[in-house]
Parts: C-alpha cells; sequence; structure tokens
C-alpha cells in the first residue's frame, strides 16, 4: 500500500503532523511503536505556559488538534502573566494525561489518520529522495513523504545515578537501528539531554500541611471552537525544598549523572536539574515546587521542579526532606535521556531536509524540547509533506512577524539548537503584534488558502472575523470631545481632541465594560472578542511604530538567495563571512541578516552581488512567505 | 556600486603641478598593475624605485612603488601607490594606462572607504570621523575628528547599548519566567540602573551642542540699518586678532562671507544688505536675504549707529529680527554717541542682552575690538562646554541618542508590574536607535549617505 505522507512517531509532532497532512487531503500513516501510547505525555503533564501557550493557540488557528485535546482533558487551566499586558499573557493547563491521550488518539482517527504499530528500521531512499520507510520487520511502506518525529527515541539512552538504560522514555525500547541509520547518511547529528522528575503516590503525601493553589475561575479554553470547559478542575499543592534537601543533594553531587562526566549532551539552560540550581545558586536556599497531579483517576503526582538523575536511594531521601513529603512513596524515580537530534540548519524552513528531498523532521529530533514546539513543527511539516507527496511546490512558511511558528522554525534553521530549543515570548521581536488573543486573526485565513483548515472552523472564523470588523467599526466610529469624556470620570486632559472608543481603550485600566456603561450600544461587542479588541487598541500605538521594521522584514525576506548562490563570486567578502554563508546557506537575505558571526557590511555585499547579478530569477508560483 | 570585485584606481593628491602626486590602487589585481608599465610590484610593505614606461616602451616618470596586501592593508584588499612627480601629464598618462587595464577602472566618490568598511577596517562611526579629519580646517576640528576615529562616541555608545540590552534581559526574565521563583528586587534594581544609564546619556546630551558647533561651525549674521558700521566691524573681526580661514565672496551679490577661527570653532559671518524701507528691487531682493539671514543665522550682531539720534528705538524692530542668540551693539562710539542719556540705561526692553558700545576708530579701537571677540565667544561657545571636546558631533548622534533617551525614560514610565511588556518595547526601541547609530543594524540607507560624501582617492 502506498501512503501520500508516513509520519514515525506517534507523540506530540507526529500527531500534528499527521492529523495536519489528512487535513490537507493527503492519505497518512501513522507508525510508531505502541498504538496505545499515541499522545503521551512523557514528561510534565501539562500544556502551554509562556510562549508554548501562543504556539498552542497558532496550531489551533491552524485548526489543529492539540488545542481541542488539551480543552479536553485540562483539569486546572490558569492564565500565567495575567496581571500583565495581553501580548505576554501564558495560557497554560494541567492535564489528565489519560483523558489527554484519549482525546488525540479521537482526533488523529476523526481526521482518517491509518496507525500501523511497528518499529521503523531505515529509510526508502531512490535517487536521493525520500520515499517510504522499511520496518524492522523489513516491510516496506512507500509514500510521497516521510516525517520523521523520534523525540527521545532516537539512540535513547536513560541515565538514573549510574544506571544506563537503552531507551526511547522509561519502559520503552529506544529506536537504535534507525539512529545507526541516519548517523550513516552523513547527517549533522548530536545528542542531547532533558531530565524528568521522580513520579509520587499523591495518596502518601500530606497534602494538609501544603499550601494549595486553584485553578483559574472560570478556566479561559485553548481552541476557539471550545466553548464550555466540562472537566472538573482541581487544585495543585506547593512546597518547597529545604536546607536538608540541599545537604543531601550537594554531598551526592558526584553521583549525579549529569556531574559525573556520563552524561556528553548539553541540557537545558532554563530548566535545569534540581542537582543545577543547587549547583549553580548556591545562595539560594530553597526552591519551589509544584506538586501536579496527574489525573482525576490517577494518583500518580507529578513534583514540578525536582527533575533529576541522581542514583534511586539518593532520590528517596530527597524527597523525604521536603515537607508534606516525609512519607511519600516514589513510583517511579526521576531520570536524566539523552537521545539524537539532528542539527537543524540541516532544514529548509518547510522542514525538509535540504540533503534529501521527501523526508520532513518534526520536534526533539530537530533540538526543540516542549510538547507546543514539537506539535507547531509537526503541524508546518505535515503541511508541507501533504504538498510535497500531492505534487504541488507551495511551501509552507510563516514568517518572524506572522507567528512565535515562524520565529521557532526562523530560530532552528539559522542559529541551529546549542541547547534544547524552548520557546520564549522574548524571542519573538513583533511580541505585541503576535499574541495568543489574535493568533485566529493572524494564521486561519494564511491556513484556510493552504488547505489544512476544516469546514467547521473556516464556517466559525468567517462569522468571527465579521463579528470582529464590525466591532472594531464601533470602537473606531464611536467618540467624543474631553469635556463630555469628563463628565463621565474618563482621565483625558482637555486639549479638544476628539477621543474614539479606540483611543481610550489604550489608556491603562480601560476596558469595553467600563466604556459600555457610557456607551451601551458597545454591549453589542460579545464578551468572546472583547479581550482581542482591547488589546488591538491598547498597544496599537506600538505597532504601528513596528511596521516600518516589518515592512523591512518583508521586503529583505522576499529576496531569495539561490541555493546554488556562488558566494565565491561576491568581490570583498571576507574568508570568514563566506565561511558562514557558505555553511548555512541562506534562503533569504532577511535569514542571512541574522546569521551569527556576519557583519551587516558583508551581507550588504552579497545584497549588491545579488542586485546586479540577477536580473530576475523567476520565483516559486504562489509561496507562501511572510506577509505581515 | 559598480562591481566590488573590480580594481579600482585613482589620484590621491589634489589635481595639478606638484612635487608629488599618488596614485592609489585597491583591488585584487592591484599589484598587477605595475605590470602595465613594463615594472614589478615590490614585495607586500616594502617599497621600490622603478621606471614606468608606456605601451611604446618611452619613459614615463621614474617612480616609487609601494605595496600592501590584503587584509593587513588600508582597504583590506591588495593595495598599490605610485608615488610620482607632481605633473598633470604624468599623472594623466598614467591613469590611462591603467584604465585600459581589464578589470580596472577609476573609484567612485568614496569607494575607496567603502572598502575599508566593508573589510571592517572602520566602523561607521570611523568612517564619520575620516570623513571630518579630512575637511578638517581648525585644530579642534581636527582634534575632535581624530577623537571620533579613536572611539569617543563609540565607545560610551556602545556601552549604553550593552546596558540597555541587560536592562532588557532583565525584564525579560521578569515576563517569560513569571512561574517561577524569582528574587523580589529584580524591578527595584531594573529603577536604579535605567537612572544611572539616563544621567550618563544626558551628560553627553547636555554639552551645548558644542562637538556639532565645532564641526559644522556657527553662522553669525551683522544685522543692521544701512551705514551701522556692519562692513567696518567684519573688516576688522577678519582683518585683525583673528586668522581669516577662507574668504569667499557671497553667492548673492548682497551677502558676503568670511569665515574665522574663533578658539577652533570656525564662524562664518555674514555682512548682509542695510535692513530699510526701498523701491529699488535690486534693494529690496537685498533686504529680504539679510531678513532671512537674521532668522536662520545660529547668532547675530545687531547693529546700530550710535551718533543717530533716535537710534535706541531702532534695536528692538531689528533684535526681533533675529531667531537665535544676539548681541547689541552701538557703533560709533568713538564719534560720540547721540542722547547719551539712553546709553546707560541700556535695552530694556529687547531680551537679548546689554548693549556694547564700541568705535572702531581712535583710541577706542583696541579694547572694542578685544569687546567685539569676547561678545562673540559668549554667542557661540557654550558656557557649559565640557573641558574636552564634546563627542557628540552631527545632528544624525544627537538624534539617535535623544531618541534612545526618550525611549528609555519612557520605558520606566510604566508599570514594571502591569504593563513589563510595553517596557521591553521601549528598550528594544532605545537599543535599536543606538545600534543604528554605531553601524551595527539597518545601515544601508545611511552608508550611500556617508559614502557619498567623499571624493575620490581619500
Amino acid at each position: 500500500m502506498i501512503h501520500d505522507v508516513i509520519i514515525v512517531g506517534g507523540g506530540h509532532a507526529g500527531c500534528e503532523a499527521a492529523a495536519a497532512a489528512a487535513r490537507m487531503g493527503a492519505s497518512v500513516a501513522l507508525v510508531t511503536m505502541r498504538a496505545d501510547r499515541i499522545g503521551e505525555m512523557s514528561c510534565n503533564p501539562a500544556i502551554g505556559g509562556l510562549g508554548k501557550g501562543h504556539l498552542v493557540r497558532e496550531i489551533d488557528a491552524l485548526d489543529g488538534i492539540m488545542a481541542r485535546a488539551i480543552d479536553a482533558s485540562g483539569i486546572q487551566f490558569r492564565m500565567l502573566n495575567r496581571s500583565r499586558g495581553p501580548a505576554v499573557h501564558g495560557p497554560r493547563a494541567q492535564a489528565d494525561r489519560a483523558l489527554y491521550r484519549q482525546a488525540i488518539q479521537r482526533l488523529i482517527a476523526e481526521a482518517g489518520v491509518r496507525v500501523i504499530e511497528a518499529a521503523v528500521g531505515d529509510l526508502l531512499v531512490r535517487d536521493g529522495q525520500c520515499c517510504g520507510v522499511i520496518t524492522e520487520a523489513g516491510e516496506v511502506l512507500d509514500a510521497g513523504a516521510v516525517v520523521l518525529t523520534t523525540g527521545t527515541f532516537l539512540g535513547g539512552l536513560i541515565h538514573l545515578g549510574s544506571e544506563m538504560t537503552p531507551a526511547g522514555r522509561v519502559g520503552e525500547a529506544p529506536s537504535n537501528v534507525l539512529a545507526a541509520r541516519l548517523r550513516a547518511l552523513d547527517l549533522p547529528v548530536g545528542r542531547l539531554k532533558t531530565g524528568t522528575p521522580a513520579r509520587l503516590d499523591g495518596r502518601t503525601i500530606n497534602w494538609s500541611a501544603l499550601d494549595m493553589q486553584p485553578a483559574d475561575d472560570p478556566p479561559v479554553p485553548f481552541s476557539t471552537m471550545t466553548t464550555r470547559i466540562d472537566v472538573p478542575q482541581i487544585e495543585c499543592g506547593i512546597t518547597r525544598t529545604t536546607p536538608e534537601t540541599h545537604r543531601i543533594i550537594a554531598e551526592s553531587m558526584h553521583l549525579s549523572a549529569v556531574y559525573s562526566g556520563q552524561i556528553a549532551g548539553q541540557g537545558p539552560r532554563y530548566c535545569p536539574s534540581i542537582e543545577d540550581k543547587i549547583n549553580r545558586f548556591a545562595d539560594k536556599s530553597s526552591h519551589q515546587i509544584f506538586l501536579e497531579p496527574e489525573g482525576l483517576d490517577d494518583h500518580t503526582v507529578y513534583p514540578n521542579g525536582i527533575s533529576t538523575s541522581l542514583p534511586r536511594d539518593v532520590q528517596d531521601a530527597m524527597v523525604a526532606s521536603i515537607p508534606g513529603l516525609e512519607t511519600a512513596r516514589i513510583l517511579q524515580h526521576g531520570y536524566a535521556i539523552e537521545y539524537d537530534f539532528i542539527d537543524p540548519r540541516a532544514l529548509s524552513r518547510t522542514l525538509q531536509l535540504k540533503a534529501m528531498p521527501g523526508l520532513f523532521l518534526a520536534g526533539q529530533i530537530n533540538g526543540t524540547t516542549g510538547y507546543e514546539e514539537a506539535a507547531a513543527q509537526g503541524l508546518v511539516a505535515g503541511i508541507n509533506a501533504a504538498w510535497l507527496a500531492g505534487g504541488d511546490d507551495r511551501d509552507f512558511v510563516l514568517g518572524r512577524a506572522d507567528a512565535y511558528i515562524g520565529v521557532m522554525i526562523d530560530d532552528l534553521v539559522t542559529r541551529g539548537a546549542p541547547e534544547p530549543y524552548r520557546m520564549f515570548t522574548s524571542r519573538a521581536e513583533y511580541r505585541l503584534l503576535l499574541r495568543a488573543d489574535n493568533a485566529d486573526q493572524r494564521l486561519t485565513d494564511k491556513g484556510i488558502a493552504a488547505g489544512c483548515v476544516g469546514a467547521a472552523r473556516q464556517q466559525a472564523w468567517t462569522a468571527r472575523k465579521a463579528a470582529l470588523r464590525a466591532a472594531q467599526a464601533l470602537v473606531t466610529d464611536i467618540a467624543a470631545l474631553p469635556g463630555e469624556l469628563r463628565t463621565h470620570g474618563l482621565p483625558v486632559p482637555r486639549d479638544g481632541a476628539r477621543r474614539t472608543v479606540a483611543d481610550l481603550l489604550s489608556l491603562e485600566d480601560m476596558s469595553i465594560d467600563r466604556l459600555a456603561t457610557i456607551w451601551p450600544q458597545l454591549d453589542e461587542v460579545p464578551v468572546t472578542l472583547r479581550a482581542q479588541i482591547e488589546a488591538d487598541c491598547r498597544y496599537a500605538g506600538y505597532i504601528d511604530r513596528q511596521k516600518a521594521d516589518i515592512e523591512a522584514l518583508a521586503r529583505d525576506e522576499a529576496i531569495h538567495l539561490p541555493s546554488e548562490f556562488d558566494y565565491h563570486k561576491v568581490g570583498g567578502l571576507s574568508a570568514e563571512a563566506r565561511d558562514v554563508l557558505d555553511r548555512h546557506r541562506p534562503e533569504t537575505i532577511g535569514q542571512a541578516n541574522r546569521l551569527p558571526g556576519l557583519t551587516p557590511a558583508a551581507v550588504l555585499l552579497v545584497l549588491r552581488h545579488l542586485k546586479r547579478d540577477q536580473a530576475h530569477r523567476p520565483q516559486k508560483a504562489d509561496t507562501i512567505v511572510a506577509t505581515p | 556600486m559598480s562591481a566590488r570585485s573590480d580594481t579600482i584606481f585613482a589620484l590621491a593628491t589634489p589635481p595639478g603641478r606638484s612635487a608629488i602626486a599618488v596614485i592609489r590602487i585597491s583591488g585584487p589585481k592591484a599589484h598587477a598593475a605595475a605590470a602595465a608599465f613594463g615594472a614589478a610590484a615590490p614585495a607586500a610593505g616594502r617599497f621600490r624605485v622603478s621606471l614606468l614606461v608606456d605601451a611604446g616602451g618611452q619613459p614615463l616618470d621614474e617612480v616609487l612603488l609601494l605595496a600592501m596586501s590584503g587584509p593587513q592593508s588600508s582597504t583590506g584588499e591588495d593595495v598599490l601607490e605610485i608615488h610620482c612627480h607632481g605633473s598633470t601629464a604624468v599623472v594623466a598618462d598614467i591613469l590611462d594606462i591603467l584604465a585600459g587595464c581589464d578589470g580596472f577602472r577609476p573609484a567612485e566618490a568614496g569607494e575607496f572607504t567603502h572598502r575599508m568598511f566593508d573589510h571592517d577596517k572602520i566602523d561607521l562611526l570611523g568612517v564619520e570621523g575620516l570623513a571630518d579629519l579630512i575637511d578638517s580646517e581648525t585644530g579642534l576640528q581636527r582634534h575632535q575628528a581624530w577623537a571620533q576615529m579613536s572611539g569617543a562616541l563609540r565607545g560610551p555608545a556602545t556601552s549604553w547599548r550593552a546596558s540597555l540590552i541587560e536592562l532588557a534581559a532583565h525584564l525579560e526574565t521578569l515576563i517569560d519566567f513569571a512561574d517561577e521563583d524569582l528574587p523580589d528586587d529584580i524591578a527595584a534594581g531594573l529603577q536604579a540602573r535605567a537612572a544611572a544609564l539616563r544621567a550618563e546619556m544626558q551628560g553627553a546630551l547636555d554639552d551645548g551642542r558644542f562637538g556639532e558647533r565645532v564641526r559644522s561651525g556657527v553662522t553669525v549674521a551683522l544685522v543692521g540699518a544701512v551705514n551701522a558700521g556692519k562692513s567696518t566691524l567684519m573688516n576688522h573681526l577678519a582683518g585683525r586678532d583673528v586668522a581669516i580661514v577662507s574668504d569667499t565672496a557671497g553667492t548673492t551679490r548682497d551677502i558676503v562671507s568670511v569665515t574665522i577661527d574663533l578658539d577652533g570653532i570656525a564662524v562664518t559671518l555674514l555682512d548682509t544688505a542695510g535692513i530699510r524701507d526701498t523701491d529699488d528691487s535690486i534693494e529690496a531682493e537685498g533686504v529680504r536675504r539679510a531678513r532671512m539671514a537674521a532668522q536662520q543665522c545660529d547668532a547675530a550682531l545687531v547693529l546700530v549707529d550710535g551718533t543717530r539720534p533716535g537710534w535706541h528705538n531702532e534695536i528692538t524692530p531689528l533684535a526681533n529680527l533675529v531667531e537665535g542668540a544676539a548681541q547689541v551693539i552701538v557703533t560709533k562710539a568713538d564719534l560720540g554717541i547721540a542722547e547719551a542719556g539712553h546709553a546707560d540705561k541700556g535695552p530694556v526692553e529687547v531680551d537679548k542682552g546689554a548693549c556694547l558700545h564700541l568705535g572702531l576708530a581712535g583710541p577706542m579701537a583696541e579694547a572694542s575690538g578685544a569687546a567685539v571677540l569676547d561678545a562673540l565667544r559668549q554667542l557661540v561657545i557654550p558656557a557649559n562646554r565640557a573641558e574636552q571636546a564634546s563627542i557628540i558631533t552631527r545632528v544624525r548622534h544627537r538624534h539617535a541618542i535623544e531618541s534612545a533617551y526618550a525611549a528609555l525614560e519612557l520605558a520606566f514610565s510604566h508599570d514594571l508590574g502591569t504593563a513589563p511588556e510595553l517596557a521591553a518595547e521601549d528598550l528594544r526601541h532605545a537599543a535599536d536607535s543606538l545600534g543604528k547609530m554605531i553601524g551595527v543594524i539597518d545601515v544601508e540607507d545611511l552608508l550611500d549617505s556617508i559614502f557619498s560624501s567623499f571624493c575620490i582617492g581619500k
């Protein structure tokens, strides 16, 4: 049987890639070692967070499945940074792991994805093009395009103290055959490391001794397609490490896999293990720990903040030294895991491997960490793989001014992943524009043009867009002079200037609710749109100022550098600059601008050479590029 | 700009007769140029005396050849310099032969400097400093240009930008790690550091524009009625006590200008037509220009003829023509001031400062000359000038620093607890402003305008 697209891996990247390709009309097979673990949350049972929440909203705007899955399984919804401006709000929810798996499995089945339970051992390559996979059992699966989402399984090796166990995650075999095969392909393979804490038995925790953190009420869903959260909401516990905890860890530091020199892979600085925290921030006497239940019917508790690779007995002692956990039983000890990744600079922005057409990579294999980062890449790879398999030569590329997804992929293919890459809001230079609240405004039309948005969402978006337009017209139509505004107690100067509702919404602490007491017709603005309208108005001045930057970026991104471009012909280029350009082969002048080690002068030389050399090369038809 | 891979050449010394003329050649084929004259380039870093011959084997000139190899050369490329005799004919023949060589072409304006920049031999502020050095006419201008080339502004600007980026990074920590266990004093620390940075930038801005005045000079108009003594004063200033730097007849038929070096500042004095109502259309045009000069100059000397009765009533209308600072001078004091009672009152109705009485003839001449120079100094040299030359020498720099300063101030006007994202945006804007000034980002337009101000061969 020949599929259009084969997805290898059933994690967050794989599921999103499979669902996206299927929505595009491709016939899709998802090959995974265990069908029952599809949609598994291998580490912390939560979706979203700062920057990550933006990614989930963007996935949703492109009709992806992650947002709907967490809405169907979230047991504690919280909006991080709620007291701050909407651009840095971070929607987050803890999940019931079983409910999340079920939701994902249901959604990919509904999308028409065929699941094949097998271990993939090799790629099927003809004339340098990847056109399928071969299972470890020897079965050949042909496909128009392949998306590899191996997560931590590629050459996975678990470290627990001095114990080393080859595994993809605890209790599951790694993909060593495929890893060896990929290494033989002369790809730039490296090692990264991540870690996970011990899991505790919630029935043995002394909850009464702990501070509890409630969920937001009401919970704010991730998906614009979700009208209500029906899953019961729970509280999490908060506790802290003690001087005794620190003493235990410090004394056993040499036994930690990370510190004994046993692990070569680079770990993430922003998600340190507890031994890292104690080593690097020795002056800090206590670290916070969130105790997050993994499900409504599951007594497993995830102690967020004490990821570790210390030996089992040290973990036992460490946990017992923490208030509330004195008698807690460990269900599964924490561990560090090392795995192969491929330097993402080997990819184009469609996530296709430059050296092997037909092969797309998404998720941790590209050096990222996090479910959301993985899913977002899966979505982009799935769309592009479906196009390639269908003979459509368009590229689905989001720009830095379009989406966090665009920022992330551009960062990866331009700068690589010297440590596991995690999304932050500070990575987005157009943060005030790229908000979690307006992902649909930014992306859904692009998704519809690409063909990855289903009928139900298209319909919902059409209605929502019309309502948004009407609301935008309303807030710019209603206006009043300072005299009138001051009688309503609004703090505006007596400068004779008419101010619209939109102008007033740029003031601090202003809301449509408050202004509706003056102009009752504002009550017509649907409650679900208010945050979006308010945020647009709040940031309007800043966004206007950024327009020139965004236009300059779009100009630079529109200038393509041919892949065969000969940098030796660029007069005046230094050897170092030529080396950087030769190695990275940027796709556009904009990308060249962001390459580390390249001076603006060098980019200018390339630009001049290009302008003179290249009258006008025909560009690919209908390429979707950054269109701010 | 034409191809960067061409070898370019130009006469680096002024055209015309001289003892020596230098022709500079830069580019991949620079050293091979010697062969076109039947000679060979010396080894890099060496010089050689060679006889150059033309295509027919006839001697052109005996010259000194000096070779440098890129990247350790002035432009970063291979360079050959031909030091020939300063003969118009010799130079013309050498340039002709070079133009005929394959891959060679005459340099465009500023192209040697542009290549220095392309090869990281000089940065944007250095390029500006170099242009200023070449244009410098006074010692202070030279000193200031050299300081800029050596990083007088780049140093502080780079460090301010680093501080802004550091402030932004701390703020971003508050935003992106809000769910982590952060120290409580981050925000307070930021306020204190921002205040210190603001003070530093303010200190540089608060220089009375001395650097710009040194660089571009100051225009002072002499404004007054006909026969008030403007020309006499101008001649006096130009002819005595001070050195004439340049003496150009005015481009308009009515305004004559002279530039003098006043303690290192190039002061251009404009002698304007006497202000009066007239039916003569030519004179009326002169008066119109005089009024314009009074309005646009940096400062003015307002002259009234002290021997005319009612002179004190002329002051206010004249002074009102002037937009900048002005000094009122009552002239012909040596001939006796009419209605002397008004002399001591001073021009209470004029807010342009006290009157200065002077006579440029007779026993008062010396003292009057010194007094008018002092008055000029007070007009053009800010009281708060720093001991050393100011680090801001161009309006472009001032705008960038002012814009960064304003953005920094705005950043900390937001509540860091509720709107840190706006503060971060403002800090980003501030750092970008300085980045553009230093030439870290977004420089193409700027480059074109900067390099076009260069002459060939510099």
